[in-house]
């Protein structure tokens, strides 16, 4: 009876985890399409931000760019929550504040040029974009994690937790059957001495 | 006329025969990029690039150089000048040292290294810069109260942005009482456009940005004689575009085309003051703006050379280049 509801339950876990498999590898590629989306993004925007700092330095010069730097005191902030893909915890990030107004860079209107301000707000941008891909870029990573793990258990219950309760229920349906045969056989032998 | 102004004179045309013409920087355009560095460091700046390629290379090496080099100018010209000539060069090597300052509060204050720090001092300047590398290697507090002590920045001021704007209004109101004091006429007027100039890219800047006009306000220096109390008013209700056509009807030749970015219209209005200065220094050559015509001339060069090495390594098209030189 124990045997037999192992065997159950562990039919049921299988089928659970196939699905749950399956999911994950759904999962992973709507990820994958986001992260492929997020670092084209960035990608786009970085190219944009090395040409505006490269104009920024070539009317500006570096000094000015690397005082202006300096300038900045708050990194970016967002706030980290947690989301739930098919029972695994992946980050999920919110309120980010990276972009600032002109008056809340830190560095004096007066010392500094529009150059300097769009350059500026393009690296805020690929700061957003590098939070945003990273991510995904997590989420991935954790699908993947969970995906081989889940593939593991699948794989384990597959060709080991089941043949084995398998096995072991044959093992005792014949170690029964053979009670069975003796039980019936000692039974014939008595009423055939009875008799 | 200044007491060895004649002499001063024939100093500054000479250093001006040696200034690069259009012609220079119309030859060097077509230039590959090694060439370009080549022809910078076999010239007139042999001396500063050999000195500092030790520590920098490349592009970064030529930008730095040019910096040593106008620092090396400016200690000429101290040296050939004397009386009003000199009180005004020395003056206006002030700005440089505001701008130094600011450099090593900012870094100070985001606890960047001290190298790093030097990395953003230009050598020009009245403070030594012997003076400058101590300051990068306090801490903030320590600094600020260095310079407030020696009475370099004004003290009280906790802020850093609004003792930047105290140190250029300071700066203004400075240079505009001895221009007063000279008595060139030329010089007031240059420096009062230079403060309305200074204004009219703040209010664009951020006007462009959807900055709250109390913003721009504060910003504002009230020592120029066009952006003034009653001009911002105008200004006030007016938006980006209206502005900008505001301001073409403000300043006398000036013809700025909304429809260009702020980046695009900020370096035209830089050009505008630059023609102006131009125009002013041929007023009086033996007095104090034959200096700033020269100084002028030798700040576009140096921005000149640094925008085209820059833009040839950013594989700007030449029109571009050719857009924002100041020739």
């Amino acid at each position: 009876m124990d045997v037999k509801k192992k065997i159950y339950l562990s039919q049921m876990g299988y089928r659970l985890l196939k699905k749950k498999r399956d999911a994950l590898i759904i999962e992973l590629l709507s990820s994958i399409e986001k992260a492929k989306n997020a670092r084209n993004e960035f990608d786009s925007e970085y190219a944009l931000a090395r040409e505006k700092i490269g104009m920024a330095q070539a009317t500006d010069g570096i000094v000015k760019i690397k005082s202006a730097a300096f300038a900045r005191k708050e990194g970016p902030s967002f706030t980290l929550t947690k989301a739930n893909v098919m029972g695994i915890e992946v980050p999920h990030i919110s309120k980010t504040k990276v972009q600032s107004a002109v008056s809340e860079r830190g560095y004096g209107i007066g010392s500094t040029s529009s150059r300097i301000d769009e350059a500026s707000l393009c690296y805020e941008r690929v700061v957003e974009k590098i939070i945003i891909a990273a991510e995904f870029e997590t989420i991935i990573k954790k699908i993947l994690s969970e995906i081989e793990k889940t593939k593991r258990r699948v794989n384990s219950l597959e060709q080991k937790t089941l043949p084995e309760l398998l096995e072991a229920e044959k093992m005792i349906n014949d170690r029964l059957n053979e009670k069975e045969r003796e039980k019936n056989y000692l039974i014939k032998k008595i009423k055939r001495d009875v008799i | 006329m200044e007491d060895n102004a004649a002499y001063f004179n024939a100093r500054i045309s000479a250093m001006k025969a040696k200034i690069f013409p259009k012609l220079t920087y119309e030859k060097m355009m077509l230039m590959e990029l090694p060439e370009i560095t080549r022809y910078i460091s076999e010239g007139d700046y042999h001396q500063d690039v050999t000195e500092l390629s030790k520590n920098f290379k490349g592009i970064d090496l030529i930008e730095y150089a040019l910096n040593l080099n106008l620092a090396r100018t400016y200690e000429k010209l101290i040296n050939i000048s004397s009386g009003n000539i000199n009180r005004f060069i020395t003056q206006y090597m002030k700005r440089w040292d505001n701008e130094n300052i600011k450099s090593i509060l900012r870094g100070l204050q985001s606890q960047a290294s001290s190298e790093e720090i030097a990395e953003a001092i230009v050598p020009v300047g009245k403070l030594k810069f012997a003076y400058l590398l101590s300051l990068t290697k306090m801490d903030y507090e320590s600094a600020k109260r260095d310079l407030e002590e020696k009475k370099i920045i004004p003290s009280g001021i906790e802020e850093l942005k609004k003792l930047e704007y105290e140190l250029d209004r300071n700066y203004y109101m400075d240079s505009i009482a001895l221009a007063d004091d000279i008595g060139e006429e030329g010089l007031t007027i240059y420096l009062l456009n230079e403060v309305d100039i200074y204004n009219l890219k703040i209010l664009l800047r951020l006007k462009g940005s959807g900055a709250d006009f109390s913003v721009i306000q504060e910003n504002i220096i009230p020592l120029g004689k066009k952006i003034t109390k009653e001009s911002l008013g105008k200004f006030k209700v007016m938006d980006y575009e209206e502005s900008i056509r505001f301001a073409n009807k403000l300043f006398d030749r000036m013809d700025l085309d909304p429809k260009e970015p702020i980046s695009i219209l900020e370096q035209q209005i830089d050009n505008y003051l630059i023609r102006l200065g131009e125009r002013v220094s041929h007023l009086n050559m033996f007095s104090t703006l034959a200096a700033l015509g020269f100084i002028l001339r030798k700040n576009s060069e140096i921005s000149n050379l640094r925008l085209i090495v820059r833009g040839k390594q950013l594989g700007l098209e030449l029109g571009s280049i050719e857009k924002m030189l100041v020739v």
